[in-house]
């Protein structure tokens, strides 16, 4: 069976639209703001998907159904995110180890017997695959997030700073497009006749505030399910080891 | 142009790709040494008021420049350029620019595009000044020099900016020779 894309299939799948808030077991600790739990969970439905296809690739017809399972006996379940507050810093390893154990709960009770040595072979090379499925796109969802509150942070005008949208325009004409379309950045004459720059200097101002506002940006994301300060900068520091790492490995 | 979506374009990128932009781009978003031409014509188009404005300076600092750069308008003073070609330059204002330019120098990181072109700019309005070079700032004629030598090898610099620099570097020379020549 032609193994399915972790991505691609994400915009088919909705989390089921239980709210979390609502559900009375909030965890004190997780996040720092537990209203926005809820979206946290719609979230992160994409990673702990591709997880789910990656490292389990006969369960693709049974995938949605097995996340939502998941998402009402275990996430929806008293007690269970109180777990994850042990886990300090270990958020997202925690969510992904849990689905790996649902679901291999869900296959032993069905199964009613241990698994075969040949079953466990297959399922150590998915859970590799699982493992960078998982990672790259939690990485991108994080990333997604960030740039979306970042723009909409500068499509907010502020009195100090009239010409906010273009910090927006400068990193993304700078570092953005050039990044993701793999196409030279604007160069500097093209850049500040477009945008109107009145200096050079005044291009850097732009450049280093709209890299502060991401840095600030990304703190926060990462800040909504782990705690604020050193578990956040491991956080950040990890998720950028585990990409590079992937990105290395794709690359040989 | 279709319009640029950055969650779309995240959604599909590569884990070399999302690395990057949470790295920042690390080098990649520099200027290149091509950018470094256009940047040094519209540093001397720039207008004053904005660069030399956005230092935070307080109190009687303040008000002094808003002073300093209300002269230099009403004299039609609004751009470097217009300050640095000035028959006669207001050496306060001189001195504005060149305190913002030694403080973009301190605040970029050595050699980089920014830095060169704060450098090349400190270094011309130090020149500009001629004789009163001495009022602005502790370097010695032998230092200027050696600043002037610096800008002259760069390649990004033009014509008219390397005859500014030689020419002064002339008047420079003499004033150090006459200065020797009265000491005996």
């Amino acid at each position: 069976m032609k193994k399915p894309s972790p991505r691609g299939i994400e915009e088919d799948w909705q989390w089921p639209a239980t709210g979390w808030s609502d559900s009375g077991h909030m965890p004190s600790t997780l996040g720092r703001n537990a209203n926005r739990l809820n979206e946290l969970i719609l979230r992160y439905q994409a990673p702990l998907k591709a997880y789910l296809l990656a490292a389990f690739p006969g369960l693709v017809d049974e995938a949605d159904e097995l996340l939502q399972d998941f998402t009402q006996d275990r996430i929806l379940k008293e007690g269970w995110l109180s777990k994850a507050d042990r886990q300090r810093g270990r958020f997202r390893d925690f969510l992904k180890i849990s689905l790996k154990n649902f679901v291999r709960d869900r296959l032993s009770s069905r199964a009613n017997a241990p698994v075969s040595l040949e079953d466990l072979e297959y399922d150590i090379a998915s859970e590799t695959e699982g493992e960078e499925a998982f990672g790259l796109e939690w990485g991108r969802t994080i990333l997604a997030e960030v740039l979306t509150r970042m723009e909409q942070d500068c499509q907010t005008p502020q009195q100090n700073q009239p010409n906010r949208l273009q910090i927006w325009d400068v990193f993304r004409l700078r570092l953005l497009q050039p990044t993701l379309e793999g196409a030279e950045p604007v160069g500097y004459e093209e850049l500040v006749s477009k945008l109107g720059i009145v200096s050079p200097f005044a291009a850097q101002n732009l450049l280093a505030t709209a890299k502060r506002m991401f840095e600030r940006h990304l703190d926060e994301v990462i800040g909504e399910y782990e705690t604020a300060g050193e578990a956040t900068k491991v956080e950040v520091e990890d998720l950028k080891k585990f990409l590079a790492g992937l990105s290395r490995k794709k690359t040989h | 142009m279709k319009a640029f979506d950055s969650k779309a374009a995240v959604r599909e990128g590569t884990a070399a790709q999302i690395s990057q932009i949470l790295d920042m781009g690390g080098q990649a978003n520099e200027w290149k040494e091509q950018d470094l031409r256009a940047m040094l014509q519209h540093q001397f188009t720039a207008p004053l008021d904005c660069d030399l404005r956005s230092q935070e300076l307080a109190g009687g600092e303040a008000r002094s420049r808003e002073k300093t750069l209300t002269g230099a308008a009403n004299i039609r003073i609004e751009t470097f350029k217009d300050l640095l070609t000035h028959p006669v330059p207001p050496l306060e204002l001189l001195k504005l620019a060149k305190e913002f330019f030694k403080w973009r120098i301190q605040a970029c990181k050595k050699d980089s595009p920014e830095w060169r072109i704060a450098y090349l700019f400190y270094m011309l309005t130090l020149l500009a000044a001629g004789k009163h070079a001495s009022d602005l700032s502790s370097l010695s004629p032998k230092a200027l020099l050696k600043g002037a030598k610096w800008a002259l090898e760069q390649s990004w610099i033009d014509t008219q900016t390397r005859q500014f620099i030689l020419a002064a570097c002339e008047r420079l020379i003499d004033l150090v020779s006459a200065s020797r020549s009265a000491r005996g």
